[in-house]
C-alpha cells in the first residue's frame, strides 16, 4: 500500500467503498461487525466515512435534478440526464488527461489502475517489476502467496518483470493468460482479443477458456502473438519495429509504411478529438511519420502542408479528405 | 442479511447510517464538512505543496472530531480554523520553513469566522449545482456508475451487466467515483468561503 497513483486517496476510496456497501441489500451482520471495527479503529477512518457519506446522501437529490415534474417516472428523469452525461465526457478529457485510481478494498486485495484517453501511468510493483499503462487502460493488480496476478481489462500495458520462479507473474486478458519466464513484454487487449509482443526473455501464452485444449505457446523475443477465441497466430518481427511499437512509452507514435487510415486510428486511441479520414483513397496512402501521442494538430498540419490534403478542423473532430 | 430491504430505496427516503450517527457525527457533517472549501483555500494560502493539502485538511478534521468527542465546540467555524492554524504552524515548524503568509489570520483571507450563513434554500440550491458540476467532472465510467446507482437505483450487479464489466469493477467504479465526487464537490469553488 505504499504507492498511491491517484487524484483520489486510498483512505477516501476505502471509506467510499463502505458507504456504498452499507447501502446494499446484501449487507450482513458479519459486514456490520467488520465495518464497525474499521470505523472505530481511528477518528481518521470515521471522518473519511462521514465525508463520503455526506456527499452520497446529497446525491439522493440527483433524481430531482433530472425530473422537473412530479408525475414523471424515474426512467424519464434518467433520460434527461443523458445529454448531460455526454457533455460531461468531453469536459472530463480536458480536466483529467490522466486519471489513475489506486483502489484498495478489504478482500481480496486488488489495486486498480485506470488511465483516461491520452493518459499514461507507470506502476512500480514492490518486487522491482514495473508496469507502464498506455492510453485508455484498466488494469488490476493482485497477488496471492504463490502468484502475482494482473488482469488487463482493456487497453495496453508494457511489463518489465523481475522473474521469481517461486512466485510466477501472470497476466490475464481476453480469456488468455501470459506467464512470465523472465521477461519484458507488451500486451494490448480490446477485451475480446489480445496482442502480446515479447521483447526480452521468454513467456508462455495459453487460453483460459474451458473449450480449448491447445497447449501453451512459448514466446521468444521478436514474437508478436495475436490471440482471439478462434486461436493464436504468431508473427516474427525485426527488433527495430519493436521499438516503434513501444514508442508510446516516450509519448510518440512512429509510423513506418503505415496507411493513413491505420495511423489515424492509432492517434484516435490517445485523443478525444478524432481524426476522420473521409476518403478511402486517402486512407490507403502509406506514410512515414513520427507524431506526439497528442499530435492531432501536427498530423493535420502535415496532411495539409506536406501531403497537400484537404483538412477541415472542428472542435471534436478533424476531417481529412482530398 | 436483512430480509426486509430490497436494495432500492424510495427516492425521498434517506439512507440510514449503518452505525447510528452519534451527536458528534451529525454535528461534524452539518457544521464542519461545509467548511471544507474555505479550509482548502486557507491551507493553500499557507502551504505551497498542493499534494499535501488534502492530508492537512484531514489532520484538521481528525483533531476537530476528537475534540468534539469530549465536548462539542461552541462555534464550529472559529474552532476549525483555530485547529487549521495550529496544524499549519506545526507543519511549517516540522519542515523548518519560514513563511509569513502561512500564519495569516483567516479574517485576513476573507474567511469571516462568525458571519451568518446564507439562507438554507439558497444553500440547498447551490449544493445541487455544485454536485452536478462535480459529477460532470468525474471520469466517464465512474460517473455513469454513480448515476445508475443514485438515479436509477441499480445494484452494482445490474450496473456491471449494463456496463459490460465484472461486478467487482462496477463496485470499484462506484467507490472511486464517490471518493472523487467528494473531493470535487468540496473543492474548486471560485468564491469558496467568502460571502456571496
Amino acid at each position: 500500500m505504499s504507492e498511491i497513483h491517484a487524484d483520489v486517496r486510498t483512505l477516501d476510496v476505502e471509506a467510499s467503498a463502505w458507504v456504498i456497501r452499507t447501502d446494499l441489500p446484501e449487507w450482513s451482520e458479519a459486514d456490520q461487525a467488520e465495518f464497525e471495527n474499521w470505523l472505530n479503529k481511528s477518528a481518521r477512518n470515521r471522518v473519511a466515512f462521514l465525508r463520503a457519506h455526506d456527499v452520497w446522501e446529497r446525491a439522493n437529490r440527483l433524481p430531482a435534478l433530472a425530473k422537473p415534474n412530479r408525475g414523471e417516472s424515474v426512467r424519464a428523469g434518467w433520460k434527461r440526464l443523458l445529454p448531460f452525461i455526454a457533455g460531461g465526457a468531453a469536459l472530463m478529457f480536458a480536466v483529467f488527461a490522466s486519471v489513475a485510481g489506486y483502489l484498495y478494498l478489504a478482500q481480496p486485495r486488488e489495486a486498480v489502475y485506470v488511465t483516461a484517453t491520452g493518459g499514461r501511468e507507470t506502476v512500480p510493483l514492490g518486487d522491482g517489476s514495473q508496469i507502464e499503462l498506455n492510453t485508455g487502460t484498466v488494469l488490476r493488480v493482485g497477488e496471492t502467496g504463490t502468484r502475482r496476478i494482473v488482469k488487463l481489462d482493456k487497453g495496453e500495458a508494457y511489463f518489465s518483470i523481475k522473474h521469481d520462479a517461486r512466485r510466477p507473474f501472470q497476466v490475464f486478458a481476453a480469456d488468455h493468460v501470459v506467464t512470465d519466464l523472465g521477461t519484458k513484454f507488451e500486451i494490448r487487449s480490446d477485451g475480446a482479443s489480445l496482442k502480446v509482443t515479447l521483447l526480452e526473455g521468454r513467456a508462455s501464452l495459453e487460453t483460459t477458456s474451458a473449450w480449448s485444449k491447445s497447449p501453451p505457446m512459448l514466446l521468444a523475443p521478436g514474437d508478436i502473438a495475436i490471440a482471439s477465441p478462434r486461436g493464436i497466430s504468431l508473427t516474427k518481427v525485426a527488433a527495430k519495429n519493436l521499438t516503434n511499437e513501444l514508442s508510446w512509452r516516450q509519448g510518440t507514435l512512429v509510423f513506418e509504411n503505415t496507411t493513413v487510415a491505420d495511423a489515424a486510428a492509432e492517434l484516435n486511441r490517445y485523443n478525444s478529438r478524432k481524426l476522420i479520414v473521409a476518403d478511402e483513397a486517402v486512407g490507403r496512402m502509406k506514410i512515414d511519420a513520427s507524431v506526439p501521442t497528442d499530435g492531432v494538430d501536427v498530423f493535420a498540419r502535415v496532411a495539409r502542408e506536406v501531403i497537400g490534403l484537404h483538412v477541415e478542423t472542428h472542435d471534436s473532430e478533424v476531417i481529412i479528405s482530398r | 442479511m436483512t430480509e426486509a430491504s430490497d436494495g432500492k430505496r424510495g427516492l425521498g427516503e434517506r439512507p440510514q447510517l449503518a452505525v447510528k450517527a452519534s451527536k458528534v457525527d451529525s454535528w461534524f457533517a452539518q457544521e464542519v464538512l461545509p467548511l471544507e472549501p474555505a479550509l482548502l483555500k486557507f491551507m493553500r494560502r499557507g502551504w505551497r505543496n498542493e499534494s499535501d493539502i488534502r492530508d492537512l485538511c484531514q489532520d484538521v478534521y481528525v483533531e476537530v472530531y476528537e475534540t468534539a468527542q469530549r465536548e462539542i465546540p461552541l462555534s464550529a467555524k472559529a474552532f476549525t480554523f483555530a485547529v487549521a492554524r495550529n496544524v499549519l504552524v506545526d507543519r511549517i515548524r516540522r519542515e523548518q520553513i519560514v513563511s509569513i503568509e502561512a500564519v495569516a489570520d483567516p479574517e485576513v483571507l476573507g474567511i469571516s469566522v462568525d458571519e451568518p450563513g446564507p439562507d438554507r434554500t439558497a444553500i440547498a440550491r447551490q449544493d445541487l449545482r455544485r454536485l452536478q458540476a462535480a459529477l460532470e467532472r468525474l471520469p466517464e465510467s465512474w460517473r455513469k456508475a454513480v448515476i445508475m446507482r443514485k438515479v436509477e437505483g441499480l445494484s452494482p450487479r445490474e450496473i456491471a451487466i449494463r456496463m459490460g464489466v465484472a461486478e467487482r469493477t462496477a463496485f470499484l467504479h462506484l467507490a472511486s467515483g464517490l471518493a472523487m465526487l467528494a473531493d470535487l464537490f468540496q473543492d474548486d469553488l471560485p468564491n469558496a468561503g467568502s460571502k456571496s
